[in-house]
């Protein structure tokens, strides 16, 4: 199912189990894992984003024996040429293959969705589980810092970051989880701020256990179902950001391709060749709606707030 | 209410400071020195150089600068509080007289800038919110009503289809279309960028014909996520208790969709057309940038291009300075709309 689930729709597979009391105790993740697998579209989604990092990994293998060219490999004789034969989805301004250039591209999106992504948990993460463990001035200090980062607005942040640093990518991936560790905290602090006070922390406590211990045996391993779930939902808003600033010029620079650059170099010539706005753009979309279908899968099938 | 409004608004006071003191450290440790390579310049003497730095008040403590480029300082003096400063001067005007600083490039005040270009923004985000409210009740309301319809699921595919679609390209693609292929084929088309067209335009027809492509592609998100809020927010209402009521007593089922469920369900979507109105300015940016819309975005894209730092910076502070007001009036809206907000 897609988008918004009920909790009638959340029930389901429970529903299925109900009239067997003889059925073997099974692990959360487990039986998440395996309310994930009957989500066909989502598992889909999830083969295609594997197959796109496939993909990029694989360049310069592809580059070499599919398309025989290089991502910067300029042919003048076949400028704007259209999709055919030798250049399957066509070349730009100076004869460079599309195809090859959206391949390396991948690399670009994916490597900096993945890695914003994990900075964004680890800083908001590590955030949300301190303060909300300790509380008090702890976590009113450390939320009216979140507050601040989230009032900048995201898009003016980026670009005044990216005027800043001339952004690899490596700072392009900071820059963008500069801004998203904000949400991530808020989530995971709400959470551990219900778990801090259930009895099997205190007992915990009471045998010994020090704060260190507690927070990252005890509270993170019960906030890291809604930590994936928030992780996989972002992967897709962080490459259309990425891919944005790419656009206007403060993201990636040419010549390393990135559909978010190769975009806006197309953009002058779209009224005579059009494939070179179509594909890149196709490439984002088609990324980012794979990307966003399998979190909602994973938010279904792994979000333990969805289970009431 | 009072008390809910005091208590809101004395909370965002640290966000004011944090957000402040962040654009403040930027700008000092980017432009502290004033003008880069001043030092470098082998025809200025020491001398000339520390003459510069006290004249721009670079030499005080930087709680000072802070202070009287918060405007402050300024305000401190008026109330004959100036001695707490240390007996620092108070140099340069201040956020609180209304200076947001000026353009490192042509000199041009922020503020002048920033509002000169502020309608322009307002009216495309406006616009595109009305679309978004307009649309995305009825489509839905429908798709709640008719769950697991053929129609339903068209609705649902366009609306995940619309999250992931990027704003740009389907600007592009929209211009492509309707002003690049339209004209070639010979038909009306509309005009890919600006407000108006420059000579003899401006009426309202031709307002309304450069407002329309940039509105829609960015009420798009908003009409994607608000209607499947409309719908799942439906479709709880429609199972409650009292709805149940109202059709057991024989109220015909077009007064229980609108008069009772429909009321109850746009609790939740003014909540979230209110989250949109702190990002009233920014929101557009990049459809500014594409459509070449003379806004605040657009503005902010130019200036970041050209280094011009101070600009950028003054319309960040500002920006930002909005959002905090901005999620001000949100929290009193709910709270006017729906008492149990401000009573917990």
């Amino acid at each position: 199912m897609i988008g918004q689930p009920t909790a009638e729709e959340i029930g389901t597979p429970a529903a299925g189990h109900e009239g067997r009391a003889d059925r073997p105790a099974q692990s959360y993740w487990s039986e998440s894992l395996e309310r994930m697998r009957q989500n066909r579209v989502g598992i889909v989604c999830g083969y295609a984003v594997l197959a796109l990092v496939v993909i990029a990994i694989c360049a310069p293998l592809l580059a070499q024996f599919v398309t025989h060219v290089t991502p910067t490999h300029q042919e003048l004789d076949s400028q704007f040429d259209p999709p055919n034969a030798q250049h399957w989805l066509g070349a730009d301004e100076v004869g460079r293959d599309t195809l090859t250039r959206l391949i390396y591209g991948s690399q670009v999106s994916l490597a900096v969705g993945f890695l914003t992504v994990a900075m964004q948990l680890v800083v908001g993460g590590g955030v949300g589980l301190v303060a909300g463990y300790f509380g008090r001035w702890v976590d009113e200090v450390l939320m009216r810092i979140v507050d601040v980062v989230l009032a900048i607005p995201a898009i003016f942040l980026f670009i005044l970051m990216s005027i800043l640093f001339r952004p690899n990518l490596l700072t392009l991936s900071v820059i963008i989880a500069s801004v998203g560790w904000g949400g991530v905290a808020r989530l995971v602090r709400g959470e551990s701020l219900s778990i801090r006070n259930r009895d099997f922390m205190l007992a915990t406590r009471s045998v010994g256990a020090g704060s260190g211990r507690l927070i990252l045996r005890h509270l993170l391993p019960n906030v890291l179902p809604i930590m994936i779930v928030a992780a996989t939902l972002n992967v897709g808003a962080v490459i259309l950001a990425e891919a944005a600033l790419d656009f206007l010029g403060l993201g990636i620079h040419p010549p390393t391709a990135s559909w978010g650059n190769m975009l806006s170099n197309s953009q002058t010539y779209f009224t005579h060749s059009a494939w070179l706005v179509v594909f890149p753009g196709l490439m984002i979309f088609l990324t980012v709606l794979a990307a966003n279908l399998f979190g909602n899968a994973v938010r279904d099938a792994f979000d333990p707030r969805l289970k009431s | 209410m009072i008390q809910f409004v005091v208590r809101r608004a004395v909370a965002a006071i640290p966000v004011v400071i944090g957000v402040t003191l962040f654009t403040f450290l930027i700008m000092h440790s980017t432009i502290g020195s004033y003008v880069p390579g001043l030092d470098l310049n082998p025809n200025l003497k020491a001398k000339d150089i520390e003459q510069i730095r006290r004249a721009l008040g670079l030499e005080r403590p930087l709680y000072v600068q802070y202070l009287d480029w918060l405007g402050v300082a300024f305000i401190m003096g008026k109330l004959g509080l100036a001695g707490l400063l240390g007996g620092w001067q108070n140099i340069t005007p201040g956020l609180l007289e209304g200076d947001f600083g000026h353009s490192l490039v042509d000199g041009t005040s922020v503020a002048g800038q920033v509002f000169d270009r502020l309608p322009n923004t307002i009216l495309l985000t406006v616009t595109a919110i009305v679309i978004g409210v307009l649309f995305s009740i009825p489509l839905g309301v429908m798709g709640a009503l008719r769950r697991g319809s053929r129609l339903d699921n068209l609705f649902t595919a366009l609306s995940v289809g619309g999250v992931a679609v990027p704003q740009f390209w389907l600007g592009l693609m929209l211009i492509l279309l309707f002003s690049v292929q339209f004209q070639a084929w010979g038909l009306p088309f509309l005009p890919s960028s600006g407000v108006a067209t420059p000579f003899g335009g401006g009426d309202l027809l031709d307002r309304f014909a450069h407002l329309l492509m940039p509105a829609i592609v960015l009420s798009f998100v908003y009409l994607a996520i608000w209607s499947r809020y409309t719908r799942s927010s439906m479709l709880e209402q429609l199972s409650q208790d009292y709805v149940r009521t109202a059709r057991a007593k024989g109220m015909p089922e077009r007064h229980v969709t609108y008069r009772h469920a429909l009321r109850n369900a746009l609790i939740p979507l003014v909540t979230l057309v209110g989250l949109e109105l702190p990002g009233l300015v920014s929101g557009g940016l990049v459809v500014e940038a594409v459509f070449g819309w003379p806004g605040i975005g657009l503005l902010t894209y130019q200036r970041a291009l050209a280094y011009d730092f101070t600009m950028v910076l003054g319309i960040v502070t500002f920006a930002s300075l909005l959002v905090v007001a901005g999620n001000l009036i949100a929290d009193l809206l709910y709270a006017t709309l729906d008492p149990r907000i401000r009573l917990s």
